[in-house]
């Protein structure tokens, strides 16, 4: 549907969190964020009668770095999964991610989507977001007063968010803790090869000792609002006793108690052990 | 709101409203029709243009977010008369039917060869993903992007 001619719409486009921070103190009606517009374009275009205020923070330089800072890696809310899938700091210490990132959309898609987007757009099929809860990441943002904040991706109950539910609250970015030895993986299953949307993804995290796995994470995506935790599936993988069978076992359970009445659960059921077998041949291969 | 951008290696200045994509803006204030409307959701690729040498599909960038941007278009290929190395591999390969999609799978093959000039055969598949033909069944196609980076390879030899 074509948009009308908004008479009220605005736009901006900060060049510095300074003028960010002018534009944002002055409290802007019906304010909206867009970074990549691979999300929010096409939302226009659906509701062509929203007169919205459009701030963009892709040019903002401060939300577009990726650094090693106080032990963690840092990286920028408008970092684009293009770049996340070329840093080589990703690379070594969010592999998961790096991973997550080449799968997603297409070559254009991926030039212009942004971490900060996936998280902030709040789709269950994001891919980005279970590699970061499984690796531990907190996201830092600052709201219209200049408050600074920080909080950790898991658990997060996106509606009830007193943060993501004020609209003058802007993400600056993800810090993921540095972890000695650290591993990270991630599986994706769409509808087809290349392209495509996650009809299911899975992610994990560890660190090994002297061989042995430890404090795994693994948590599904696009099977719940929010990535799922597989905790069981975690405590056999410190047992160091569990076998593959066992191991594909209980990530088909999680998707049965996840969505028990679910059309999806008996596919989604077994998919996940496909994703599951990637991971596991992996983590093996790794191991060894 | 006035924006200043290059376009085609020749810098604009031109009036857009907030709403206004850069699909739009490129092809009916500027009159670059080889930049095509197909899905208008970031699916097909025909509106593929390169912005600041990246392969975009401009039917999901707002006209506003280029300001200051360097954005070529198809029509900015071709130097002096000549086609561009992508272009005539095209024709000579046959990697054209209807046409539609040609111009947005020639900019997204620009962008890749930039950015990697002896691309693997891998590479030429996932640089033309985000771009759908319906006539040509896409091997023509990924022959012709082959052949332009033997071309380049030979010429910078």
């Amino acid at each position: 549907m074509r948009r009308k001619d908004c008479e009220t719409m605005r736009a901006d486009r900060p060049s510095s969190l300074k003028e960010l921070r002018n534009i944002l103190e002055q409290r802007p009606e019906n304010l909206r964020f867009i970074a990549g517009g691979t999300d929010l374009v096409l939302h226009l275009r659906r509701f062509p009668n929203e007169d919205l205020h459009l701030v963009d923070l892709s040019s903002l330089e401060e939300l577009r770095q990726m650094e090693i800072r106080e032990k963690a890696l840092c990286i920028g809310a408008s970092v684009t999964f293009d770049e996340l899938e070329k840093s080589l700091l990703v690379r070594r210490h969010a592999s998961s991610l790096a991973r997550a990132a080449t799968q997603v959309g297409s070559p254009q898609i991926r030039n212009r989507g942004t971490l900060g987007g996936n998280f902030m757009n709040g789709s269950a099929a994001a891919d980005g977001i279970p590699p970061l809860v499984a690796l531990e990441a907190q996201a830092f943002g600052e709201d219209e007063t200049g408050k600074e904040y920080r909080f950790p991706l898991e658990g997060l109950n996106r509606s009830e968010n007193p943060l993501l539910r004020n609209p003058f609250f802007f993400l600056k970015g993800f810090r993921i803790p540095l972890k000695e030895h650290g591993y990270s993986d991630f599986a994706k299953l769409g509808s087809r090869t290349g392209v495509t949307i996650s009809k299911l993804n899975l992610a994990l995290s560890c660190s090994f000792e002297d061989g042995r796995i430890q404090n795994p994470r693994i948590f599904a995506g696009a099977l719940a609002p929010y990535p799922v935790r597989c905790s069981r599936t975690e405590t056999l993988l410190i047992s160091e006793k569990a076998e593959l069978p066992e191991f594909l076992q209980s990530l088909g359970e999680l998707v049965r108690h996840t969505i028990p009445s679910r059309d999806s659960m008996p596919y989604k059921r077994r998919a996940i052990r496909g994703l599951g077998e990637d991971l596991w041949k992996r983590l093996q291969e790794v191991r060894s | 709101m006035k924006i200043e951008l290059t376009v085609n290696h020749v810098p604009r200045v031109v009036e857009v409203s907030p709403e206004m994509r850069l699909l739009d803006l490129l092809r009916e204030t500027l009159g670059l029709t080889s930049v095509k409307e197909g899905c208008s959701e970031g699916e097909c690729g025909a509106c593929t243009v390169l912005m600041n040498g990246k392969a975009v599909t401009s039917c999901t960038v707002l006209a506003f977010q280029a300001r200051g941007s360097d954005i070529v278009t198809l029509e900015g290929l071709a130097q002096k008369g000549e086609l561009d190395v992508l272009q005539q591999a095209f024709v000579d390969n046959d990697a054209i039917q209807c046409g539609f999609c040609t111009p947005g799978m020639i900019m997204a093959a620009k962008a890749l060869l930039l950015e990697s000039p002896s691309p693997s055969d891998e590479e030429i598949r996932r640089g033309l993903e985000g771009n759908l033909c319906r006539c040509t069944g896409y091997l023509p196609i990924f022959r012709a992007v082959r052949d332009a980076a033997e071309r380049l390879r030979n010429h910078a030899g």
